[in-house]
């Protein structure tokens, strides 16, 4: 029994020293983590998303290029605006300046609502963030729909839900819904509840709020 | 050809993994002791609070055995199955006694008092058991103490009610004193009795005999006192020495309750401090899986 026991842990060893790792495994890791923390937190893991944002932060401190750093920062305090939670992403603010990244400062003005430069975002914000720079909501709102990315969607329509309609919060609820992101659920449950004059409809969201808010 | 060599290979792999993987579990499952016989016995108790299936017996602080199953009889009373595996069976014997313990600060537990040398009981044997209650055994002995402090309270009440009454001899005394002063104060020509003017003289004899009304009342008083007041407040005295003794000796029981406090609060950082080291293994582990199953393209945080 021991020997077999041995033998297969000798095999299973040998099988995973063939893996070679790349020298820069910590942006592997880095981003792998950070992953999951974006998953954990529109979860509402809230445990094992601290860890796993611990984690990414622990690698993207490996190295002196604090791109990976920034970014994780800037991801952190996007992830808190999508669903509701104030955050004027100080994290970033404060190693900025070392970064020194005009994507990342493009990406910092367009979540915090500052005039962007749409051409140094990534091509899926630059149709939003140009509506958005120009004031032109109903043209931001319907272009939501042609965001594929499901965060990058509810952070979009997080960044003008004072603007938004009743259905597209709708379609909001739906999609967080369906991915079982309780946290954008329950932002958006909230954000419809507070918009709303039905009340009917405002009684069945408080009680759908309450429900998804309680342990038992 | 190649192909058909890379599957066989791969077949290979995942053979063995799965073979690890079950010799592993069983291994582990095995040293836990899954798979030995278990001897099981029966015990009632008056109630199945603090009582719950998984909780642990212990002898001499080791976990020796497991509650497995509750019943709630008929007659109210609670059956409960607890199980031991072949090397703790030995602890079992006839005439062993189990004690429910739920200490101060803890969870509860079962302690098992066996009388070593006694035959083995057999399984499915019933055991005597009974209760320790650290909290309430403490609150009772506690109890006596307050009641005290509470009579006491009461009786140094009555007493300051009593001397603070109009017509209580202190006040009287009080009243008489008063008097005297008075007389003297007024009669101006207290002086002049001691040079021989009769009035002064006869007021002077007159403030005498009140002087010696006023002793008469302060012995009364004395007398008093020492009935009404020294005695009472002298037991109230004795009683207190005596409530003192009995919290100093409460104190000491909590000392060392406090000092086990500390204790505890060591085995706390020791286990946070495990803890945050398993926290670390198994974010390694993680990194390590994240390594295997990484995506050769995703080395760039994704931001939303």
């Amino acid at each position: 029994m021991i020997k077999i026991f041995l033998i297969t842990f000798s095999l299973l060893i040998f099988s995973a020293c063939s893996f070679k790792a790349p020298p820069n495994q910590w942006q592997y890791q880095g981003a792998s983590a950070f992953e999951s923390y974006t998953k954990n937190f529109l979860n509402s893991n809230e445990t094992l998303a601290k860890n796993d944002l611990s984690r990414c932060v622990k690698h993207a401190k490996k190295s002196a290029d604090l791109s990976m750093l920034g970014r994780i920062y800037l991801g952190e305090c996007a992830l808190n605006i999508s669903v509701g939670i104030k955050d004027r992403c100080q994290k970033y603010t404060s190693i900025s300046d070392i970064v020194d990244d005009k994507k990342l400062d493009a990406y910092y003005n367009f979540i915090t609502l500052q005039n962007t430069k749409p051409k140094y975002l990534d091509a899926k914000y630059k149709k939003f963030a140009s509506f958005l720079n120009a004031s032109s909501f109903k043209e931001a709102e319907n272009e939501l729909k042609n965001i594929t990315n499901t965060n990058t969607k509810l952070l979009c329509a997080s960044l003008i839900k004072e603007h938004l309609s009743s259905s597209s919060r709708d379609d909001m609820i739906k999609i967080a819904s369906f991915h079982g992101y309780k946290k954008s659920v329950l932002f958006w449950l909230d954000e419809e509840k507070n918009a709303t004059k039905d009340m009917k409809k405002k009684e069945i969201l408080s009680k759908k709020i309450k429900i998804l808010r309680s342990k038992s | 050809m190649q192909y058909d060599k890379m599957k066989f290979s791969v077949g290979i792999f995942v053979l063995t993994f799965f073979i690890t993987i079950g010799t592993l579990l069983y291994t582990v499952l095995d040293t836990k002791g899954t798979f030995d016989k278990r001897y099981s016995y029966r015990f009632s108790a008056q109630s199945a609070t603090s009582l719950n299936v998984g909780m642990p017996l212990k002898f001499s602080g080791f976990d020796i055995g497991v509650i497995d199953e509750m019943k709630l009889k008929d007659d109210g009373t609670v059956s409960v199955v607890f199980s031991v595996n072949q090397e703790n069976r030995k602890w079992i014997t006839k005439g062993s006694a189990l004690v429910t313990t739920k200490p101060l600060i803890g969870s509860p537990h079962i302690d098992i008092y066996p009388i070593i040398g006694n035959k083995v009981l057999e399984p499915n044997a019933e055991i005597i058991m009974t209760e320790s209650d650290d909290i309430n055994d403490m609150i009772s002995k506690l109890e006596p103490a307050v009641d005290k402090i509470l009579k006491t309270i009461n009786n140094i009440d009555a007493i300051t009610a009593s001397i603070a009454k109009k017509d209580s001899n202190l006040m009287l005394s009080l009243q008489n004193v008063k008097n005297f002063t008075k007389k003297l104060s007024d009669n101006d020509s207290l002086l002049t009795s001691i040079t021989g003017d009769k009035n002064s003289t006869n007021d002077f004899i007159s403030s005498l005999k009140s002087l010696e009304i006023i002793m008469k009342d302060i012995n009364k008083i004395t007398s008093s006192l020492d009935k009404d007041l020294i005695q009472p407040s002298a037991s109230s005295v004795k009683e207190l020495d005596n409530i003192m003794k009995d919290i100093k000796q409460k104190l000491d029981a909590l000392d060392s309750t406090v000092k086990v406090v500390g204790e505890y609060d060591k085995d706390l950082l020791d286990i946070k401090e495990q803890i945050s080291v398993g926290v670390q293994k198994s974010n390694q582990l993680m990194d390590k899986i994240d390594t295997i199953m990484q995506d050769d393209t995703k080395s760039e945080v994704v931001l939303p």
